[in-house]
């Protein structure tokens, strides 16, 4: 009779921890890893392009963060003004007195000397950035593969990295310039489109024939003031 | 068809047109109850921002905040005689992200022609299930700015008595700027130290007990900027971000970003000698964060000494 009792407790005992191994198995079960973004090398153009785009923009809880549509704006149109650094150098102007460079190839428009902040060229030639950049880029793709599914970092990512293959591909933007028909600003005739931007504090400026766009035509974006020119008739 | 057939035919339609027009009736009615209630909230949050905004002593912070970081002796001189001083307020319309409740709103001082945009952060990183709330609002940026360059939205003018404003400022003195709390000073050296070794190695200096002190400004209550100068490497370090700088969370974070300003090299009298370049500050900017940090802010040695380079 004991026999038969303690069997049958011991049965009883094995189930129930066959039943909380199970449950500790569904509940703790490992999650599958997941990769919702990942940027192209910044050894590659598109890679290169996409990490200035990053760079330049703030992500959720860094200051002057505004929103998702803000910040994606913000690329678009420090891409439309690496564009018309290119490809858009209005009348009496030269490239060379813009851009810093004479070039039609996007990363040299970027690494020209001054002009593009943690961007480079290096001894070799090569399109290098501060360590800086790096960090941080990392730390926003770490942040971004966090979690169930994808959220604005990764948003945000995959749109730097979506426009920026986009452009290397064609050497278009589709999104309209937002600032191509301005023609006057306090009085000052200006070529419209931005041909510069800088972090939003008025102490910053970019000297010579750079005209601030101010908040009444939206030249704040991003935490980033734009700049258009001066119009040489 | 039958008459009495075309009779219900026709009383069928009758019927139809009738339903057909309530429907339509009872949808617009709809349209314009959901549009109305969606403007009286705007407008209720629109109010919400100008009331806080509109503070008498978050005014009164401001106005020492730009004492301290902001004026020279050009705007004092223009506004010493004057008894009373005109703030324009009002809510900034800005399309935020899902869930995004935060305020953004705009101070603009008439007698010196600087305009201060403030957010008031209340939003959730889903990722990181981290809360950016402020406790307040918090200034985003100081302009200096023509009134036609501003956008143009209606604003509550409101005219402060100077001496009420002066009387507050001197009775808080001492206590209205804060420090961080100790627990916060303890997370800050800890990211600070990290942040100095990798410092000193880009510099190639060597690291002792005596190169180890930092100057951490105070923080205002309508700031959200850190500054710290770190005595042996002639360096200007800034913190800024969405959230207040005190909230531990921010401090926790792996990765805790700078900027950073060497005060020996990257500085100019008139940022038109380095025209087109962020990486630059002026003497009378790089003097302000000195006298913030140094003289007005606390003097912290980091210790234990981190490892020798």
């Amino acid at each position: 009779m004991f026999n038969n009792s303690f069997s049958k407790k011991w049965i009883m005992v094995r189930v129930l921890i066959m039943g909380f191994m199970l449950s500790c198995a569904f509940f703790c079960r490992a999650e599958p890893y997941r990769e919702f973004v990942k940027l192209c090398s910044s050894s590659t153009p598109d890679g290169y392009l996409a990490y200035l785009l990053i760079n330049e923009v703030p992500f959720p809880g860094e200051h002057s963060y505004v929103s998702v549509k803000d910040s994606k704006t913000g690329m678009i149109q420090i891409l439309w003004v690496l564009h018309c650094r290119l490809f858009l150098i209005p009348k009496g102007y030269k490239q060379q007195h813009i851009a810093n460079t004479s070039t039609e190839n996007i990363i040299d428009i970027i690494t020209a000397n001054g002009q593009c902040e943690g961007f480079f060229a290096n001894d070799e030639g090569l399109p290098g950035h501060d360590s800086r950049v790096c960090d941080r880029i990392k730390y926003l793709l770490k942040i971004a593969n966090r979690g169930s599914k994808p959220g604005k970092f990764a948003e945000l990512l995959s749109y730097a990295k979506s426009i920026s293959s986009s452009y290397i591909k064609q050497y278009r933007i589709k999104e309209p310039d937002i600032f191509a028909d301005i023609d006057i600003i306090n009085a000052i005739k200006v070529t419209g489109r931005a041909y510069s931007w800088m972090a939003n504090k008025d102490y910053y400026r970019p000297g010579g024939n750079f005209i601030a766009i101010p908040d009444s035509k939206n030249g704040a974006i991003a935490g980033n003031r734009f700049y258009t020119l001066k119009r040489k008739e | 068809m039958a008459p009495l057939q075309e009779i219900d035919s026709i009383r069928l339609k009758e019927r139809n047109s009738v339903l057909k027009k309530i429907i339509c009736v009872v949808l617009m009615f709809s349209l314009t109850v959901f549009f109305s209630c969606g403007a009286s909230a705007s407008e209720l949050k629109s109010d919400k921002t100008i009331k806080e905004l509109s503070e008498h002593k978050l005014l009164c912070e401001v106005l020492r905040y730009l004492y301290l970081w902001y004026l020279d002796e050009a705007d004092i001189e223009s506004a010493v005689k004057i008894s009373k001083m005109e703030f324009q307020v009002r809510s900034l319309p800005v399309n935020l992200d899902q869930g995004d409740n935060s305020q953004f709103g705009e101070i603009f001082i008439p007698v010196w022609q600087i305009s201060l945009t403030l957010k008031k952060s209340d939003y959730k990183i889903e990722e990181s299930e981290k809360e950016i709330k402020s406790n307040g609002f918090k200034i985003v940026r100081v302009s200096r700015i023509r009134d036609e360059n501003r956008q143009s939205l209606k604003s509550v003018s409101l005219n402060k008595n100077v001496e009420e404003i002066k009387e507050y400022l001197t009775k808080t003195r001492n206590q209205a700027i804060e420090f961080a709390d100790q627990k916060f000073i303890e997370r800050a050296k800890k990211v600070f130290r990290a942040e100095i070794i990798q410092l000193a190695k880009a510099k190639g200096l060597k690291l002792t007990e005596e190169e180890n002190v930092i100057n951490v400004s105070l923080l205002s209550p309508v700031g959200n900027e850190l500054w710290v100068f770190w005595e042996s490497g002639k360096l200007l370090v800034k913190f800024s971000c969405d959230t207040d700088i005190s909230n531990p969370a921010i401090w926790d974070d792996e990765k805790v970003m700078f900027n950073v300003y060497d005060a020996y090299s990257q500085v100019v009298i008139s940022l038109e000698e380095a025209a087109g370049s962020n990486n630059f500050m002026t003497r009378g900017q790089i003097g302000r964060a000195l006298y913030n940090c140094i003289v007005l802010g606390k003097r912290i040695k980091l210790t234990p000494t981190p490892s020798i380079i």
